[in-house]
């Protein structure tokens, strides 16, 4: 071999290694970098990690009662909170979200309409307590305040709009209120539309600490305000704890057609517990109303052989007393049409379970009325039980036991907090 | 193509035996973290549990068992993620001005070398990235590190082994480490729109020198502004006419426009404007 290309392609084959070993550095921290963040990507996008999954099995009855329910809970364990979703069977991590997500998801009950009136929601607060929706309408009010400090800029106001999906033409309009300096909040509780009125319920405060509810009614056609009705007043203020208040259609804010609104007063006692040192709510009175939109009349419901009653809810025109004796769980239909009271349904409620500790947050039953059925959710030895009760006639549509799989972190003092119940549909 | 990965390959080895140093004192101060954390936190059980006779149960129940999150929200190991960021914040300026500062005028030679000059643009930022990514694959090589030291230090019945994602949340990591690979792509597109911004704001100055100064800082406010727009026209002008989303499509929009711009302008810059 010749001398001078052995030497040429020594030199070459140097050369080369040394141009890989000029590359060393770079490659090394770069090959490091991608392989850990890669891991750590993966890692994160595939297991929610702390939290379990729930798995819901069935005892009896139909699982179609489960589909499209979103069961909204908080896991916890020490101080770590997580936020789920149960939904179709699958347990979604909320903290796991992206944030633009979190921004950009919508209401569960503006999905429809986003799709089909996407403009009709702009520039509106996407609120279901606002709105108002039937097979030709779709309505929303809105109540702006604005007070500068300087007095140039009052908007003391209700914007209206209402849209005819048949004919797609909307109405809208801005119509200030007379006596609108003397609250200083205006709250929406419920929009209502019929005959070509618009019907607006609402919690009005005043600085006084004074509540009223309104109604305000709204010609479309005229575009104007025809009648400001205040259906009930409560001047009481706190004295030594004590206080009351009123919610209106406070469990289930709804933008579908209702021809009944349920307000209901409670008197409320604060007070300190020696014992653990903690305030707690005492119930003294609650009294029903149940408002008609069509009549425009209050009715006071009647409760006396009932005692005094917790919760209150409304399906159609029945309203759902609810109380909690012992283990048991109340429940008593009222007739609004007839005024008639129906038979107590009785459902199973234990208040503790046996291997829980004092935290009385972790035992208590969640409980809540959606679309006429009775949803139970309570801790029991081995996870919790769920019940969906049908309240026309108190019988069970489905039972089942909620077991949370998978547990990361062992330990035993870790409690899930089930908080609400949607249905999708 | 290969005169742009030599370029970046150059960049790197300058700064690497800094680098390296960066890369020990994080290290150190983390494990000193760890080891500040773990050893008051015994002292002040053994203190509870001796001095005033409580029992384990109990001194945990009232004081919290030990996890990873003390750690990293104690001060050495959150001054040894600011020194990082800070270093590295200094370097974005540094990697162009330690060419015209350096000895024999260093830009004079990178400037002359037979290709585009948005070449020099590109490596200097592809450097500065892989430097910020390295960081940030330290910093999950050292938890595994710094949850085994934990372990060595802390005994089982005091600490709860938390997984990553429990410590990084809720606190200034969660901006390093987003929980959602998406945000974690949001985070870091903002970050190196932003070092491109910094970098055409450089150029600014080397070109126009003191007058350059008040054109690149007014070029970083159009910028800034330029991004807030949508959401400011939205909220005052349109009064909310916009979905969220729609909002998040014209963001990204907006980002790629100023990212192009900042491209743009530094390419003309380097090429008919910069002063040696």
């Amino acid at each position: 071999m010749d001398w001078k290309l052995f030497i040429k392609i020594q030199n070459q084959g140097l050369m080369g290694g040394a141009r890989m070993k000029k590359y060393l550095k770079i490659l090394v921290v770069l090959i490091i970098t991608v392989i850990m963040i890669g891991t750590h990507n993966i890692r994160t996008s595939f297991a929610s990690q702390t939290m379990p999954e729930y798995v819901i099995k069935k005892i009896s009855g139909d699982e179609k009662e489960l589909q499209d329910l979103i069961i909204y809970g908080e896991y916890n364990v020490g101080n770590i909170y997580h936020s789920f979703k149960i939904l179709n069977g699958k347990t979604i991590n909320l903290n796991h979200e992206s944030i633009i997500r979190k921004i950009t998801e919508l209401p569960s009950q503006f999905e429809m309409i986003m799709e089909e009136h996407k403009n009709f929601l702009r520039k509106k607060v996407l609120i279901p307590e606002n709105f108002f929706e039937d097979k030709t309408w779709l309505a929303y009010a809105e109540y702006q305040l604005e007070n500068s400090f300087n007095g140039m800029t009052n908007r003391n106001e209700f914007l209206i709009e209402v849209l005819n999906k048949e004919t797609d033409e909307t109405v809208a309009f801005e119509v200030a209120i007379p006596d609108s300096e003397n609250y200083y909040v205006i709250n929406i509780n419920d929009v209502q539309l019929m005959n070509g009125r618009l019907k607006v319920l609402t919690n009005n405060y005043r600085g006084d600490g004074s509540e009223e509810a309104h109604l305000y009614v709204f010609d479309i056609k005229e575009k104007k305000l025809i009648r400001d009705n205040v259906i009930l007043k409560n001047s009481e203020e706190i004295e030594n704890g004590k206080w009351t208040s009123f919610s209106i259609n406070n469990n289930s804010p709804s933008l579908k057609p209702s021809e009944y609104a349920l307000i209901l007063l409670q008197s409320v006692q604060e007070e300190m517990n020696e014992n653990t040192k903690e305030v707690e709510t005492k119930i003294l009175a609650s009294e029903f109303y149940v408002y008609n939109f069509e009549k425009e009349v209050l009715e006071k419901v009647n409760t006396g052989e009932q005692g005094v009653v917790e919760k209150a809810s409304l399906h159609n025109s029945t309203l759902f007393l609810q109380n909690q004796i012992d283990s048991r769980l109340e429940v008593v239909p009222y007739d609004i049409e007839t005024g008639t009271w129906h038979e107590k349904l009785l459902f199973n409620v234990p208040q503790t379970s046996g291997n829980t500790d004092n935290d009385h947050i972790h035992t208590d039953p969640f409980i809540t009325v959606l679309n006429g059925k009775i949803y139970i959710i309570h801790a029991i030895d081995d996870g919790y039980s769920i019940f969906i009760g049908d309240l026309s006639n108190g019988q069970s549509l489905y039972e089942g036991k909620i077991v949370a799989k998978n547990k990361k972190i062992n330990r035993h003092d870790d409690k899930t907090y089930f908080r609400l119940i949607e249905s999708k549909s | 193509m290969n005169r742009y990965l030599k370029l970046v390959n150059f960049e790197f080895n300058r700064f690497f035996k800094l680098y390296v140093v960066l890369v020990i004192v994080t290290i150190i101060m983390q494990i000193i973290a760890v080891i500040v954390e773990s050893r008051r936190y015994m002292q002040e059980a053994e203190n509870v549990i001796y001095g005033e006779m409580m029992s384990k149960a109990d001194f945990i129940k009232n004081y919290e068992a030990f996890t990873m999150q003390r750690i990293v929200q104690s001060n050495w190991f959150y001054w040894s993620i600011a020194f990082c960021a800070v270093i590295l914040l200094i370097y974005v300026f540094f990697i162009w001005y330690r060419d015209w500062l350096g000895k024999n005028s260093f830009i004079y030679r990178l400037l002359m070398l037979p290709t585009a000059r948005l070449n020099l643009y590109f490596a200097k930022a592809t450097a500065i990235l892989i430097f910020v990514f390295g960081l940030v694959a330290l910093q999950l090589f050292l938890f595994s590190i710094e949850t085994q030291l934990v372990k060595w230090m802390i005994p089982a019945e005091f600490r709860v082994d938390l997984p990553m994602s429990e410590y990084i949340r809720f606190n200034y990591l969660s901006i390093i480490l987003p929980s959602s690979i998406f945000d974690f792509f949001i985070f870091y597109g903002i970050g190196i729109i932003a070092v491109f911004i910094m970098f055409t704001a450089i150029l600014f100055e080397r070109c126009y020198r003191l007058k350059g100064i008040i054109f690149g800082i007014s070029y970083g406010l159009v910028s800034f502004g330029f991004f807030l727009m949508p959401l400011l026209i939205n909220t005052f002008v349109l009064k909310n006419y916009f979905f969220p989303l729609e909002l998040f499509v014209m963001e990204v929009i907006v980002c790629i426009i100023i990212l192009l711009g900042a491209i743009w302008i530094g390419n003309y810059l380097l090429k008919y404007k910069i002063r040696v």
